[in-house]
């Protein structure tokens, strides 16, 4: 028991020394000190640290401004913190300024204390028609920029280039139907006929269809009020509009080609380690597949393939943007200020070639060193002019129970090529799950 | 038959130990080898770059300093509060004791994820936010602890401590000196539990604080950009060192365990 006491007196001894380390010091007098939440770890983690600390050095002590950047885990953990606030009503421990994803969106739009980004960019007379408008409204809500684009990315094809070569294939698909049959020829077996390298890799969720979806006709919306963007959705309109079906006819032709693997998880690593030839993934990927697959093989990257000729749409700007809200500190100005500055060109810059986003600032991509990079590294410039080339309009779905939606259409396919089901009962089934949870949460709001 | 026990015996540890021996080796790959194929069981080169990037790349001591000393607290605070209800529960006779039981075993049907709002809630108005205390005090009461040992101590006879009271013992030494020495094995491991439990805790820790100091390993690892990056050499590094304390701990206590225990069985 002495000792038990003992160990206790010690441990609390301990606390208190390590309470002592974990003090702030007081900020200085007439300084605004912002804090921002961020969900940035690895190479974004750094890359932002370097964008808060030249603000700090820079415009932030002309202005008096500090920023303080903390990382608050995944994307998914911003958001619940940001949430546990709201819920307990104490307006005044928010940050002055969060990073969120695309899935956030529901929850905050709404919340009586964000100040829409929009707001403050007029205030200072900023034109906003500097930002892409792709990135613009990807964080516009019925009708107002209610954040700033921050990380934003779009998907890609990667390809294995040595198997292409191999393979004698000169050019990347571009449409589905191409697709299966260069994925065709890259299959590779082994002498008891089993599969040792797949052309393709994918089972559609969400972030492909999106595209897929949204692409067909120059522009189709996959929900009601323009995917979400101008009101909650209320309904699906892939299966009214015939896109769903056209899509799962098109994938069910390339699954039947006996090249695609249906992998749910760690597809990059397959596709880094040559089991599969080609994958789609986020242009944000770039420098990370690159790393992973060394001097393995090539990497190639291209367009991410349309779904038939018709679907001239392209793609869509997905990533994270930045918030800001009122805590009651008055920090609103002092928040755009660095806002402003994190997005300048020259930031946007930095931020591109530390972290593969793609800048959301129309003037990043005049500068000579941008052009000078792009150059050198063919990969973002195809990145970049596949954005350039989309329909600034089609965007990502802004849908309640986001998660679930997810596996329904994983699933969902799955089921279709697993049991030969047809495209159109697939639709069907989806449609009427999806319309499902959509009612539910429009109950809950009492709407 | 001796042998055929072995291999068995062996089998089966090889099954517990490989994921412990595979991160130990993981935590020395390159980028390279972490995609290779056929997948790599051991490291090309003992490469140390993975330590060295957990360590530059965040504050990963104080990260840990942090979690040994919350799970540590913790873990002795919901031991203390736990041992003393359920001798309550099973040796005093008291009004309303089998309601108040009940009440607490049926905290157990509340899953803990519905009660983290209500939770941040009060530990914001009670400012304990970036505080130790703000990290464990919700983890101090384990009705499962309770209802545990309450079940363990009734396998023991109320003669012992009659007895032992008419001799001028009080409870408190009772249960120093007697009670916890033969409940040694579901103490230790209680203990180990509630230890691994709060230390392995992420989104907890993660909502009380703000400031990087106080931030805990399991906040600090995600903070490598694992799943963002594909970068496992430094998360694999972290996961390793953090490893060694508790497989110490394992292999100190495994042996008060294994003989109470056998012991118990044998007394059978």
């Amino acid at each position: 028991m002495k000792r038990l006491l003992a160990l206790l007196l010690l441990v609390m001894l301990a606390t208190q020394g390590l309470f002592a380390l974990g003090q702030e010091e007081a900020p200085e007098a007439g300084v605004s000190t912002l804090t921002w939440w961020h969900y940035g770890s690895g190479l974004a983690g750094k890359a932002i640290d370097s964008i808060v600390q030249e603000f700090n050095e820079t415009v932030g002590k002309e202005k008096n401004i500090q920023v303080n950047a903390v990382f608050q885990g995944k994307a998914n953990d911003v958001l619940t913190k940001t949430k546990a606030i709201l819920q307990s009503g104490s307006t005044k421990d928010l940050p002055d300024l969060a990073q969120f994803d695309g899935s956030a969106v529901l929850d905050i739009r709404d919340v009586p204390s964000l100040i829409p980004m929009e707001d403050l960019a007029k205030q200072d007379g900023y034109d906003l028609t500097q930002l892409l408008e792709a990135a613009r409204l990807s964080v516009t809500y019925k009708n107002k920029m209610i954040a700033m684009p921050f990380n934003s990315s779009t998907i890609l094809l990667y390809y294995n280039k040595t198997a292409f070569d191999e393979a004698g294939i000169a050019t990347p698909p571009t449409t589905l139907a191409e697709l299966g049959n260069v994925a065709k020829a890259l299959v590779q077996k082994d002498e008891k006929g089993n599969i040792t390298r797949y052309g393709f890799a994918n089972v559609p969720t969400t972030y492909e269809l999106i595209v897929w979806l949204g692409q067909q006709n120059g522009l189709s919306y996959i929900t009601d009020n323009e995917n979400g963007h101008l009101g909650n959705p209320t309904k699906v309109l892939f299966d009214e509009n015939g896109t769903m079906v056209n899509f799962l006819t098109r994938w069910k032709d390339l699954y039947a080609t006996g090249a695609v693997e249906n992998l749910t998880s760690d597809v990059n690593g397959a596709f880094a380690s040559g089991r599969v030839a080609m994958i789609v993934a986020s242009t944000s990927k770039l420098t990370t597949i690159h790393s992973m697959v060394a001097d393995r093989f090539e990497v190639g990257v291209a367009n991410f393939p349309a779904v038939d000729e018709q679907a001239t749409g392209g793609v869509n700007v997905g990533g994270g943007a930045i918030y800001a809200f009122d805590n009651q500190s008055g920090n609103g100005d002092a928040a755009w200020e660095f806002v402003k500055f994190a997005t300048s060109p020259e930031q946007q810059f930095n931020w591109h070639i530390a972290t593969g986003y793609f800048p959301v600032h129309h003037d990043t991509y005049s500068m000579d060193a941008f052009q000078k990079h792009i150059e050198e590294n063919p990969h973002y410039r195809v990145a970049i002019e596949q954005l350039m080339e989309s329909n600034p309009k089609m965007q990502g779905i802004w849908v309640p129970s986001a998660y679930q939606i997810y596996y329904a259409f994983q699933s969902g396919i799955l089921r279709m090529l697993e049991d030969d089901l047809s495209p159109e009962e697939t639709s069907k089934a989806l449609a009427q799950e999806i319309n499902g949870y959509f009612e539910e949460y429009l109950r809950m709001q009492g709407e | 038959m001796r042998f055929i026990k072995a291999s068995i015996a062996t089998l089966f540890s090889l099954v517990v130990i490989f994921p412990i021996i595979y991160t130990i080796s993981a935590s020395f790959f390159t980028y390279a080898d972490f995609t290779s194929i056929p997948a790599k069981l051991l490291p090309s080169s003992f490469y140390l770059e993975n330590y060295v990037r957990a360590f530059a790349e965040t504050s990963l001591a104080r990260f840990l300093a942090n979690s040994f000393v919350t799970a540590t607290l913790g873990m002795l605070l919901r031991m203390g509060i736990s041992i003393g209800a359920a001798y309550a529960f099973t040796f005093f006779t008291f009004k309303g004791r089998d309601v108040l039981f009940f009440v607490v075993i049926a905290t157990m049907l509340l899953p803990s994820d519905a009660l983290i709002l209500a939770n941040y809630s009060t530990i914001r108005t009670l400012g304990l936010t970036d505080t130790y205390l703000g990290i464990i005090s919700t983890k101090l009461l384990s009705p499962t602890h309770i209802f545990m040992l309450r079940q363990y101590f009734k396998t023991m006879s109320r003669e012992y401590r009659e007895a032992a009271l008419i001799e001028g013992c009080s409870d408190a030494r009772f249960i120093t000196t007697l009670l916890l020495p033969i409940s040694k094995a579901v103490v230790i491991t209680l203990g180990i539990h509630s230890f691994s439990n709060i230390f392995n805790d992420y989104l907890w820790p993660l909502l009380v604080t703000n400031k990087e100091g106080m931030r805990t390993v399991q906040v600090g690892l995600t903070m490598l950009g694992f799943s963002e990056n594909l970068d496992y050499g430094p998360q694999f590094a972290a996961i390793a060192l953090l490893m060694i304390p508790i497989v110490i701990a394992f292999i100190i206590m495994h042996s008060p365990i294994q003989n109470s225990v056998s012991s118990r069985f044998a007394g059978r």
